[in-house]
């Protein structure tokens, strides 16, 4: 009998605890009891950064992290989050669970990590206290919450804003104090959140799709059996449903704020333009400042797009 | 057995004369080898991952931020300024010993600094102008423990890490409580002085006293006023006090030498050297504990043996009343902030109301003995027995406990300002 | 000792300089956001390493300057003077222990390759302060074991 444990930052309750916890609870009962995994969320065991470091040296056997903290094992990754990467939802959903284990599988083993499946994080929106955002001049010159990458950075710069890197749970207060005005955050994970309460006008710009990972330590993957690496292939099997339910979750959430009378504004196909024309070249200039690795990452990227369709 | 090797390990330590940070690392790393089936490598790497954190990072610079202030003129000249606009009231200068308090703690985070910094220059002053021995040493020594619940706190800062409640919020929960216990505190003070020397009221010496002491009166106002229009984060604003207070003291008053930045800078290192093992092996056995549902199974025994919110609320604040006699603030804090909260949560009170309990309990346990922060570093500073400092503070404790009762059983009073 | 005493200034000035520059750092990001309207890239990430830095040389000067807390309740179970020394000797193998265990914690964190991201620095270099904390801890209280006089000399640095 063999217990993995698995870590994550998801709260239990959410769609990714829980599909976590189903993933467990399918390999248990086909294993019969053989294989279990012991599903640590609700950021028990510390952020994604330190989960991911666990990860790699084996101290936890599986993490399932976001894209964000995916840097620490190369800069490159970022590439992950410029927007509008994907053209369609299709093609971005095909490229994460038909490719992405050529494209970054070699990057995760080389830090020690076998990826199991692609995890959706959702689409993401733009959080404002004041007014939403209908083209992105509305950002110039405001202080905009980004995560710590290097592509949110340079698409802030692009937008004329001031991005302010920050983590998920420093947002909240951010907002609060005016400490930045707007926010780009998962929209899924936002308003689970609360962070509508705060920043109620939500623009959905739909402006990045990126994709995390569930991977589990080589360390512990060596010591098991063949049968039992056979059984952890439920995480692959059902990683496109999860994918599915947080994208229709998502979508579900939004609709039930907007009811409730939150200003949830739907950009029509000329806002959609504007927004896609300020990233025009934006990916290709990060590529180049992060150097041949990346570029090399975005190839096999745009091969797997055409490889996809749109 | 194993518990039991653990016991020994641990009292032959104390007898070899080992120090907290040595005996902390040992016992981490035997929980992670022996319990949790782990390497000594894993108290390397927490000790590592706990200190990779922004928020830790304001603790450093509020502490060189109030070691700057104390040692320089802004201390000086905010008293100066308290007592020309109160000491000619009856019973005015122990009114103007708790303000000069509450004043300071506004830009300082702890306590003994706030004590220091007010109690050097009033506790001469209060008995020259014969206030009694015992309430001059019982004002400077109980007010200085407003450091901690005025913002900013670097108890509160601690708390906000190991329960990931918001430090703004927190700090913002934190200011009718610190200034209705000031008000408390500065009446009791003045009544009960009624009688002693006054001073004459003079609007010159005031408009003086206010125009010299306005760079350190703005202090406050910048760094609150800084955090709450979004201009900096509280972790920013640690170092916006800093850098405020180097330039004041450097371009106002020129009596800031490079040597002060240096020495105030190298035992702020000191200290946070004894300080960060003793967060970081907490936080390691903090997720050793998660890990095995400690929190989880405190809560449902909590649950269990109180059946309603007030008589959990007056345990709770029984139990921390006695563990602060104890173990400082800080340990306090780190070793229950988690654990409460769980059994909190159960009974819908917010972390924000939690923490600010928790820190006015703390705060009387600066002043009880055994191990009493303040009551040290009194005795300490104004060579008075142990024994006399804890009996001069009696009054003021039973005064904080009711301010703490209130905090208790009235929500709103740390809601308010969050809605 | 002379050589305990110089090692010892050397990591205050260290200490010292960590600080101010995390100070500018912070402030410098601050300047920079609400004025120029652009945030200093990376100057949190490198905030918190420089005080880390300074942290861990603080844990070491401490041990110097044994400021440490240490509880003296049970000092009367074993009241002879040369506990103290066999203390410091225990102490001194003991960080020893911790500063081995640090140093397979850096070399781990090497062959991981692991970085500190936004500014996309290689961090074991960094790290190896934690060994060196450690080390120089046992170093001295291993000198303390040798020459009690140099602890109460040097607890007045
Ligand atoms: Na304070
Ligand atoms: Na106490």
């Amino acid at each position: 009998e063999t217990t993995l444990r698995a870590a994550t930052v998801a709260p239990m309750n959410s769609p990714w605890g829980q599909w976590a916890q189903s993933v467990a609870d399918q390999i248990a009962e086909k294993s019969g009891g053989e294989l279990k995994i012991e599903v640590i969320g609700d950021a028990q065991l510390g952020d994604e950064q330190t989960i991911l470091r666990q990860g790699m040296k084996g101290r936890v056997d599986i993490v399932m992290v976001s894209n964000i903290p995916l840097s620490l094992i190369g800069q490159e990754v970022d590439v992950f989050s410029t927007p509008y990467l994907f053209d369609t939802v299709e093609q971005g959903t095909c490229v994460a669970y038909n490719h992405m284990s050529d494209i970054l599988g070699p990057n995760l083993l080389e830090a020690g990590l076998v990826p199991l499946t692609w995890m959706e994080i959702g689409h993401y929106v733009t959080f404002s206290k004041e007014a939403p955002a209908l083209t992105p001049d509305a950002l110039s010159g405001k202080k905009l919450r980004v995560a710590a990458t290097t592509s949110d950075e340079a698409f802030a710069r692009r937008l004329g804003a001031v991005g302010v890197p920050m983590g998920t749970s420093d947002t909240i207060p951010a907002l609060q104090t005016g400490n930045v005005e707007s926010a780009f955050l998962p929209g899924l994970f936002g308003i689970a959140i609360g962070t509508h309460k705060v920043a109620p006008h939500i623009t959905v710009s739909d402006h990045a799709r990126p994709i995390g990972t569930v991977a589990i330590s080589e360390r512990s993957y060596k010591k098991l059996s063949d049968q039992e690496k056979e059984w952890l292939k439920v995480f692959e099997e059902t990683g496109p449903a999860m994918s599915a339910t947080i994208l229709g979750t998502q979508e579900a959430l939004l609709k039930k704020v907007e009811g409730a009378g939150l200003p949830v504004v739907r950009l029509n196909d000329e806002q959609i333009a504007a927004w896609k024309a300020s990233s025009e070249g934006l990916r290709e200039e990060l590529v180049e400042q992060l150097g041949p690795k990346a570029v090399s990452l975005l190839e096999k990227i745009e091969t797997a797009k055409a490889d996809c369709g749109s | 057995m194993e518990a039991t090797l653990l016991l020994g390990t641990v009292l032959l330590m104390l007898v070899l004369r080992q120090n907290v940070v040595l005996i902390l690392l040992v016992v981490t790393a035997y929980i992670q080898v022996v319990w949790s089936g782990g390497t000594v490598l894993y108290v390397l790497e927490d000790l590592w991952s706990s200190m990779d954190n922004h928020v830790l990072l304001a603790i450093p610079m509020y502490i060189i931020a109030g070691k700057l202030m104390a040692r320089g003129s802004i201390a000086r000249d905010l008293i100066a300024m308290v007592r020309a606009a109160t000491d000619w009231m009856p019973g005015g200068l122990g009114m103007a010993t708790v303000l000069s308090c509450a004043l300071f703690a506004a830009v300082s985070g702890s306590s003994a600094a706030t004590l220091l910094a007010v109690g050097v220059v009033m506790y001469p002053a209060l008995k020259e102008s014969g206030y009694s021995e015992k309430f001059s040493i019982g004002a400077v020594t109980s007010a200085g423990t407003l450091g901690i619940l005025i913002p900013p706190s670097i108890p509160l800062i601690i708390y906000g890490i190991v329960t990931e409640t918001s430090v703004a919020d927190l700090f913002l929960a934190g200011i009718i409580p610190g200034l209705l216990l000031t008000a408390i505190l500065a009446a009791y003070s003045m009544v009960t002085n009624l009688g002693n020397e006054r001073g004459v009221f003079s609007l010159v010496r005031l408009l003086t006293a206010i125009r010299k002491g306005i760079f350190a009166l703005m202090t406050p106002v910048i760094l609150l006023g800084g955090i709450y229009s979004g201009y900096f984060s509280p972790t920013e604003a640690a170092a916006v006090a800093v850098g405020y207070a180097i330039l004041v003291e450097l371009l106002v008053y020129r009596e800031l030498s490079a040597k002060d930045f240096f020495d105030e800078a190298v035992s702020t290192a000191v200290m946070l050297g004894t300080l960060f093992p003793i967060v970081a092996v907490a936080l390691s056995l903090k997720s050793v504990l998660a890990i095995e549902g400690v929190p989880g199974d405190f809560a449902d025994w909590i649950q269990a043996t109180f059946d309603n919110k007030w008589t959990f609320l007056l345990a709770l604040n029984v139990a921390l009343l006695l563990i602060g006699c104890l173990i400082d603030v800080i340990s306090a804090v780190l070793l229950l902030g988690p654990v409460m909260l769980a059994a909190a949560t159960h009974f819908g009170v917010s972390p924000i109301q939690l923490g600010i309990i928790m820190i006015i309990n703390l705060e009387i346990g600066l002043l009880t003995p055994p191990i009493g922060l303040n009551l040290l570093v009194a005795s300490g500073a104004f060579k008075k027995r142990f024994a006399e400092v804890s009996l001069s503070v009696i009054p003021f404790i039973v005064l904080m406990i009711a301010m703490l009762l209130m905090v208790t059983f009235i929500p709103e009073l740390t809601q308010f300002l969050l809605d | 000792m002379k050589i305990l005493r110089l090692l010892m200034q050397t990591e205050a000035i260290v200490a010292a300089l960590a600080y101010a520059a995390t100070t500018l750092l912070l402030l410098a990001d601050v300047f920079s956001r609400e004025f120029l309207s652009r945030s200093l890239w990376g100057a949190q990430q490198s905030a918190i390493l420089l005080s880390i830095l300074a942290g861990m040389i603080g844990l070491t000067l401490a041990t110097g300057r044994q400021a440490h807390f240490r509880p003296e309740f049970a000092d009367g179970i074993l009241a002879f003077s040369w506990v103290d020394r066999l203390g410091d000797l225990i102490s001194a193998i003991l960080f020893a222990g911790f500063a081995y265990f640090a140093v397979e914690f850096v070399v781990e964190s090497r062959n991981f390759s692991d970085r500190v991201p936004v500014i996309n620095l290689t961090l074991w270099p960094v790290q190896i302060v934690v060994p060196y904390a450690m080390a120089s801890s046992a170093i001295k209280h291993f000198v303390f074991a040798l020459n009690p006089a140099a602890k109460e000399q040097l607890g007045r640095t």
